[in-house]
């Protein structure tokens, strides 16, 4: 069985992109929930689906920070076959997941570049 | 100081951002300035985005410690126009007149809703805010997804990129009811896109790129044009091209940024080389039933 993440039990009002600019941040859900559950999801050999749905809404830089930092964390291909997301009220974030966040994180951290950049 | 007769964005706009950046001028000199009057007597025509660039400008100046006192406009429409923006409660100095006309209006028929922050972003005040406001165009409060993920964008890049120090941002939403509209803006008083570009990275990089005026340099963050080129953390800069989207997706209507010397309205097109510098970034937008529905 699926294991399910709502956003909606993290907070109403997903915020900034790190734990240092406001409350409710990407870091923090990616820290707090994400990680752990993907990390269970891989030893279970299950999928995990990530709901999106009835917040208040996300800002591109919460998103992104979020489901990035899996390429940093977990193989790409546990990755590819075990990520869901469910996002009927914003379609556009599964397609700007997969074609936008999912390239530009493998790209950097196959360069070799930090998750976070030194200043921040 | 003696506020333009125009004293609207769509009526005079360089002589708006003339007035403000001759006001914001004086938060660089606070030991010479205590207080600064602003005579709004003559004020013939006035719009929301005019009055909260003032009010942006206002919280920089207090900032410094430098107070603000100011009167009414005689012109009737005006002077109801400012009382309903909730625009003088945020002023330092508020003769009784004036706080016995504020006092008159009811909270629910108030139209307007005001907040401002510093050095976080304030995603949950913002998101209540909107869901509030939603209830005047919809008739009940609800979320809208697509402005509070960029409202949200904006401050955060009022906080990353805007300052170093005394961070401030400005978030206010005004309801038409001449037109049925909210109006919302956003603003921030920090060194604006194309100046913080110019200090980041230099003008010759963007020359490389066949980029010589301000107003093409500005255009290009709003077309993710430089992330890969400048930085190495591939992922960033999604936020300016997502504010421009929401305009394009049609989630919104007459999306405007000032920024520096930068005017772009992202509806029509209409791009404009300002004479005087707005050292900041404001953006103003409306929302209707329509928009909603559509």
């Amino acid at each position: 069985m699926d294991k399910v993440i709502k956003v909606l039990d993290f907070s109403e009002y997903p915020g900034p992109r790190y734990i240092s600019q406001g409350l409710d941040s990407g870091e923090l859900f990616y820290e707090e929930v994400l990680k752990d559950s993907f990390n269970e999801a891989v030893e279970k050999k299950i999928d995990i689906v990530v709901d999106l749905d009835y917040t208040a809404g996300y800002s591109p830089s919460f998103i992104d920070e979020v489901f990035g930092n899996l390429v940093y964390d977990f193989d790409w291909i546990e990755i590819e076959n075990r990520l869901k997301i469910k996002s009927d009220q914003e379609p556009d974030w599964n397609q700007v997941i997969l074609e936008k966040v999912f390239p530009q994180w493998r790209k950097k951290k196959n360069e070799g570049h930090p998750r976070k950049p030194n200043d921040l | 100081m003696f506020i333009p007769e125009k004293f609207s964005l769509a009526a005079d706009l360089q002589e708006v951002i003339k007035f403000i950046a001759k006001l914001k001028a004086y938060s660089k000199i606070p030991e010479q300035v205590f207080k600064v009057n602003l005579d709004l007597d003559k004020v013939e025509h006035i719009d929301i985005g005019a009055i909260s660039l003032l009010l942006s400008s206002i919280k920089e100046l207090a900032l410094k410690n430098i107070k603000v006192q100011g009167n009414l406009p005689k012109h009737p429409a005006c002077e109801q126009y400012i009382i309903d923006s909730g625009f003088l409660e945020h002023l330092n100095i508020l003769s009784s007149t004036v706080k016995r006309k504020i006092n008159t209006i009811e909270n629910e028929s108030r139209n307007s809703m005001l907040m401002n922050g510093r050095d976080k972003t304030d995603h949950r005040r913002i998101g209540q805010c909107i869901k509030t406001s939603m209830k005047k165009i919809c008739g009940y409060e609800r979320h809208y997804q697509p402005l509070y993920g960029v409202i949200g964008e904006m401050n955060i890049n009022s906080l990353e990129h805007a300052y170093r120090r005394n961070k401030h941002w400005l978030f206010a939403v005004n309801f038409e009811k001449k037109t049925e509209k909210l109006i919302f803006t956003f603003t921030d008083n920090g060194y604006g896109i194309y100046t913080r570009l110019k200090r980041n990275f230099g003008l010759k990089a963007f020359e490389l790129l066949g980029l010589t005026t301000e107003l093409k340099i500005v255009e290009g963050m709003f077309d993710e044009k430089y992330n890969s080129r400048f930085k190495k953390q591939y992922n960033r800069n999604k936020g300016l091209p997502a504010i421009k989207a929401l305009q394009e997706k049609k989630k919104v209507t007459n999306l405007i940024i000032i920024t520096n010397k930068v005017y772009i309205n992202f509806a029509t097109g209409k791009k404009i080389q300002l004479e005087n510098d707005f050292s900041g970034t404001f953006y103003y937008w409306e929302l209707d039933k329509n928009v909603i529905n559509g």
